[in-house]
C-alpha cells in the first residue's frame, strides 16, 4: 500500500518535470495556435547553453541558467520575429514543416557543436539528496524542486496573463488577432514576446532536465511528445490544466513502470488516449474554440 | 421564356461535365508507356538502380497516400508509420507464422490492416486539427511499444525473414531463369515489380477517388465541413472511408518495404522520421493537395538523398533549411508554385461545364 | 475653412479578384456625425475597414487631418486616434467586460473624457456586469461594451459598423441614446447603418453607397424619400 503511495508521489513529481516541458508549449499553442515541433529541441538547446556557460565561466549550472535565460529570451523573440511569424495563418502544414525543419537543424547543429556524447548538469551533493517522509518513503530534493518550480512558473505566468496589461493583450490576441489590431496591438510583436517568454520557461525546464537525467542532442522529440500530451489533456489555454496533464502522464508512467518496467512509456500514452476519448477538448478548455 | 412562376420550360440538359483536357489525354498515354518501360527495366538495369527505384516507388506511393489523407481529406496525420510498421509485421507474421506466400501476404496485410484502422480511427477522430496530428503520432507510438512486446516477432530488437521465405517467393524461379540471376537479385526484381505496381497504382487510385462523387464530398468537406454536412454529406463516414483506405494502402506498402529489407524491428518499422517526416517533406515540398506534387517531391528527395547523404549532419541541416525556405517562399510546393503560375495540371480535377 | 478630420479621395478596395469600392470621395468635418447607408454588399463595411486599416488602401486615399494614412495598419491607425466598433461586436471572449474595456486603451493611452468610470456612467448596465465573461452578455450589452471599448482610447474619430445589427428596436434606441454624449466631446462619428431611420435621426450628413460608389450625399432634412430610395436600390 505504502509502496503504491510512493509510486504515485514519484509520478506526481515526474509530472512536475513534464509540466515544465509543457508550460512553454502551452503558452505558444494557446496564444498563437502554433504546433511547435521544435519545442523539445529548443529545451535541449537551452540545456547545452547552460552547460556551455557553466563550463566556460566555471560557474554553477544554477547561475549559468540565470545567464542563459535572457539569451534564450532573445533567441525566442528573434525566432518568432524573423521566421515563425511568417508561417502563421489558417493552414496547419507550413508551421508544422517549418518547425520540423528547425528541429532537424537544431539537433544536427548541436551534434556538430557538441558531439553525440551524453551530458549531465552537475549540482553537487543535492543531486542525490532526499527528504524522508516516514514509513520508509522518501522524495528526492531535485524532483521536489522541479514540481515546486513548475507550480511557481505557472503561478507567475497566470499572474502575467490575468493581472497585467500585457497579459490582457496576450489573451485578446489569442481570441481574435484581427480585432486586437483595432486596439492598437501589434500582434506580431505580441507573438514574439510570447515566444520569448516561452523560451525563458524552456530554460528553466532545461535546467531540471539536465540535472535529473543525461541528455544529448537527439532527445528533444521524445520530450516533445510528453509535453504535447500534457497540453492536450489539460485543454487549450489552461496552464493549470497543463500541470494536471503533466501529473497525469507522470503518474500513469510510474504506475505502469511499477507493474512492468517495459510498460512505462506505453502506460503514459494509454492514459493520454483514454483521456482523449473521454474529453477530446481537454480537462479545462476555454469556452470557445 | 419564363412563365409567371419563374419556371423554365422543360429542356434536355445542354451541358455535360468534363474533367479531361487534351494535355491530360496525351499524358495518360505517355504514362502508360512509361510504366511499360519501367516494367521492362530489370532486363537492362543493374541491381543498384533497381534497388534505388524500389525506394523511389514506395516513397512515392506513401506520399500519394498521405497526400490523399492530409491534402484532400484534411486529416493531417503524423502517425502513418503505425500502418507501415503494421504492414511489415503482418507480412512477417503471415509468412513466418502461417507460411503464406510473400506476395499474397503483402495484399493480405492491406486487408487485415482495415481491422486495425477502424478502431484506430474511432480513437483519433475524437481530435481535430493539431490535436489530431499529435494524437495520431501517439497512436503510432503505442503500436510501436505494443509490437515490441511480442517475443515471437523479435521483441524490441526485431527479427529477419528466413531463407525459407525469401527464397520461396512466388515466381522467383521463373525470374531466376529468365533474367539469369540468383535468388536475392530475383527477389529484388519481384519486389521491384510490386513496388512499380504500387507506385503506378497509388496516383491512379487517388485520381479515381477524387474524380468520383466521393471526391466531390471530400472537396466539399475541405472547403467547409458544416456546409457540406448541411448539403447531405456524411463527413464522418467520408473521412473514415478515406482513413481506412489509406491505412490499407499504407500497410501494403509497409509489407513491401519489409519484404525488401527482409529485416524488421519496432524502432525502424514505426519510425516517425522515415515514414512520416520524410513523407511529409516529400509531399509538402512537391506540393500538397495535388497529385503531381508528390511525384515532383520524391524526385527531389531522391536526388538529395543520393548525392548529399554522405555529408551526414550537414545534409540534414540542409534538408531542414530547405523545408523552411520552401514554406516561406513557395508554401504550395514546387509543383504548386508552377501549376499556379502557368495553370497546368497533369491530373486534371477541375470539373468544367461544357456545351453539348 | 477647417481641415476635415477625415477625408477619403478616390478610395478603392479589393478582396482578391472582387472589387468592393470604386473611388469613394467623402469628407467628415471635426465634430460631425456622418451616416453611411446602403444595401448589403454596397461596400459600406469595406469603406470603414479601409479607413481603420484592416483593408489595404493607397496612402493618399485616406487622409486624417490632412495626412495620408491609407497604407497604415490597423494598430497604427488606432494610435492616431481613429477607433472602430467592428461589425458583430467581436468582444474578446476570454476577457471579462471590464477587461474588454481596459484593452481599449492598450494601444493608445491618452487622457480625455473617457475612462472606466465615465463609460460605466454612460452605460450603467455594464457596471453591473463588469466581471462577467463577455460572452454572457445580451446583444445590446455587448454592443455597449464594444462601443465603450472603442471610446477608452479617447478617439478623435469613432467608426461604428452596423451597431444596430441583430438588436431589438428598443435596444437599438437605448444604444443610440448614448450618441449625444459621445458627440458632446467633439468626437466625429461615422455610422454605417442598415437602420436608415435611426441613422438619419442622429446624422448631420448622409452618404448613400450603391455597388461600391457614392450614389447620394446630403443633409437628412434636405433629402426626400424618393431620392434615398433611388440611391439605395438604384431603381
Amino acid at each position: 500500500m505504502l509502496d503504491w503511495l510512493g509510486t504515485i508521489i514519484k509520478g506526481v513529481l515526474l509530472g512536475g518535470l513534464y509540466a515544465l516541458f509543457a508550460a512553454g508549449l502551452s503558452l505558444i499553442f494557446g496564444i498563437m495556435r502554433l504546433v511547435n515541433l521544435a519545442h523539445g529541441d529548443l529545451i535541449v538547446l537551452a540545456a547545452f547553453a547552460i552547460l556551455a556557460l557553466a563550463s566556460w565561466f566555471g560557474i554553477d549550472p544554477l547561475f549559468a541558467a540565470l545567464f542563459a535565460m535572457p539569451a534564450m529570451f532573445a533567441v525566442g523573440f528573434a525566432l518568432q520575429h524573423f521566421l515563425l511569424n511568417r508561417t502563421l495563418g489558417r493552414d496547419l502544414l507550413p508551421p508544422l514543416l517549418v518547425t520540423f525543419g528547425l528541429s532537424i537543424i537544431i539537433q544536427n547543429g548541436l551534434l556538430e557543436a557538441f558531439t553525440a556524447d551524453s551530458r549531465r548538469l552537475r549540482l553537487g551533493a543535492v543531486e542525490t539528496a532526499s527528504i524522508p517522509l516516514g514509513g520508509g518513503l522518501a522524495i528526492g530534493v531535485i524532483p521536489l524542486l522541479t514540481l515546486v518550480s513548475a507550480i511557481a512558473v505557472i503561478l507567475l505566468l497566470n499572474l502575467l496573463f490575468y493581472r497585467t496589461a500585457l497579459g490582457r493583450a496576450f489573451r485578446a490576441t489569442s481570441d481574435d488577432p484581427e480585432i486586437a489590431q483595432l486596439m492598437g496591438i501589434d500582434h506580431h510583436r505580441i507573438y514574439a514576446t510570447a515566444m520569448a517568454v516561452a523560451m525563458v520557461v524552456a530554460t528553466i525546464a532545461a535546467l531540471y532536465l539536465g540535472v535529473s537525467a543525461n541528455f544529448d542532442p537527439t532527445i528533444g522529440p521524445a520530450r516533445l511528445i510528453y509535453a504535447f500530451e500534457a497540453v492536450i489533456i489539460g485543454g487549450l489555454g489552461s496552464l493549470w490544466g497543463t500541470l494536471a496533464g503533466g501529473i497525469i502522464i507522470g503518474v500513469a508512467q510510474t504506475v505502469g513502470a511499477k507493474i512492468n518496467p517495459e510498460w512505462q512509456i506505453l502506460a503514459g500514452h494509454i492514459a493520454f488516449l483514454a483521456l482523449v476519448l473521454l474529453r477530446p477538448r481537454g480537462l479545462f478548455p476555454r469556452t470557445e474554440d | 421564356m419564363a412563365d409567371g412562376d419563374g419556371h423554365e420550360p422543360e429542356q434536355p440538359m445542354p451541358y455535360r461535365i468534363e474533367t479531361r483536357t487534351r494535355a491530360s489525354r496525351v499524358l495518360a498515354l505517355a504514362g502508360i508507356v512509361l510504366v511499360l518501360v519501367l516494367a521492362a527495366l530489370p532486363a537492362f538495369a543493374g541491381r543498384g538502380l533497381i534497388q534505388d527505384l524500389i525506394f523511389v516507388f514506395y516513397m512515392m506511393a506513401l506520399a500519394q497516400c498521405w497526400n490523399l489523407l492530409a491534402g484532400y481529406a484534411g486529416l493531417v496525420s503524423v502517425g502513418q508509420q503505425a500502418f507501415v510498421g503494421l504492414g511489415g509485421y503482418l507480412l512477417f507474421a503471415l509468412t513466418i507464422g502461417a507460411g503464406v506466400d510473400p506476395i499474397a501476404a503483402t495484399v493480405l496485410s492491406g486487408v487485415i490492416a482495415v481491422g486495425f484502422a477502424i478502431p484506430t480511427a474511432f480513437v483519433v477522430f475524437r481530435l481535430r486539427g493539431p490535436y489530431f496530428a499529435i494524437g495520431s503520432w501517439v497512436v503510432a507510438e503505442v503500436y510501436r511499444l505494443v509490437f515490441a512486446q511480442f517475443r515471437q516477432l523479435g521483441g524490441g530488437t526485431g527479427t529477419s525473414l528466413p531463407p525459407s521465405v525469401t527464397n520461396e517467393v512466388f515466381g522467383i524461379e521463373w525470374v531466376k531463369a529468365v533474367f539469369e540471376v540468383r535468388a536475392p537479385a530475383a527477389r529484388d526484381i519481384i519486389t521491384y515489380w510490386i513496388a512499380l505496381a504500387l507506385a503506378a497504382g497509388a496516383p491512379l487510385l487517388v485520381y479515381l477517388v477524387l474524380r468520383s462523387r466521393y471526391g466531390l464530398a471530400l472537396f466539399a468537406i475541405r472547403d467547409s465541413e458544416a456546409t457540406a454536412e448541411s448539403a447531405g454529406v456524411d463527413s464522418f463516414r467520408t473521412k473514415l472511408g478515406v482513413y481506412v483506405l489509406v491505412a490499407a494502402a499504407t500497410a501494403m506498402i509497409g509489407a513491401l518495404i519489409y519484404l525488401q529489407k527482409a529485416r524488421i524491428s519496432p524502432d525502424a518499422a514505426f519510425s516517425v522520421l522515415d515514414w512520416s517526416a520524410y513523407v511529409i517533406f516529400i509531399v509538402v515540398i512537391g506540393g500538397v493537395g495535388t497529385i503531381e506534387g508528390p511525384i515532383v517531391g520524391v524526385i527531389v528527395f531522391y536526388a538529395l538523398q543520393r548525392y548529399l547523404a554522405d555529408f551526414g549532419t550537414w545534409y540534414l541541416i540542409f534538408l531542414g533549411a530547405l523545408a523552411i525556405v520552401t514554406m516561406l517562399f513557395a508554401p504550395k510546393g514546387i509543383w504548386g508554385y508552377f501549376a499556379e503560375r502557368y495553370h497546368i495540371a497533369l491530373f486534371p480535377l477541375r470539373r468544367r461545364l461544357m456545351r453539348r | 475653412m477647417t481641415i476635415p478630420v477625415l477625408e477619403t479621395r478616390g478610395l478603392t478596395a479589393r478582396y482578391g479578384d472582387f472589387q468592393a469600392l470604386y473611388g469613394i470621395d467623402t469628407v467628415i468635418a471635426p465634430g460631425e456625425t456622418i451616416a453611411i447607408i446602403g444595401a448589403n454588399g454596397a461596400g459600406k463595411s469595406s469603406y470603414l475597414k479601409a479607413i481603420a486599416g484592416l483593408v489595404k488602401a493607397e496612402p493618399g486615399s485616406v487622409l486624417f487631418e490632412g495626412r495620408p494614412i491609407g497604407a497604415l495598419g490597423a494598430a497604427n491607425v488606432l494610435k492616431l486616434g481613429i477607433a472602430m466598433v467592428p461589425e458583430g461586436r467581436r468582444l474578446f471572449a476570454s476577457l471579462t467586460v471590464e477587461e474588454n474595456l481596459l484593452i481599449g486603451n492598450y494601444g493608445r493611452n491618452v487622457g480625455g473624457a473617457w475612462s472606466l468610470d465615465s463609460i460605466y456612467a454612460l452605460f450603467p448596465a455594464l457596471k453591473a456586469r463588469r466581471v462577467a465573461p463577455s460572452q454572457t452578455l445580451s446583444g445590446g450589452e455587448q454592443q455597449m461594451a464594444a462601443i465603450g471599448r472603442a471610446l477608452m482610447s479617447n478617439p478623435r474619430v469613432l467608426l461604428c459598423d452596423e451597431i444596430s445589427l441583430g438588436l431589438a428596436p428598443i435596444v437599438i434606441r437605448s444604444v443610440y441614446d448614448a450618441m449625444p454624449r459621445i458627440r458632446q466631446n467633439g468626437t466625429s462619428i461615422v455610422l454605417v447603418e442598415q437602420d436608415i431611420a435611426q441613422a438619419m435621426k442622429v446624422a448631420d450628413r448622409v452618404y448613400c453607397f450603391q455597388e461600391g460608389r457614392v450614389s447620394l450625399a446630403g443633409r437628412p432634412a434636405e433629402l426626400t424619400r424618393e431620392q434615398v430610395h433611388l440611391a439605395y436600390f438604384g431603381r
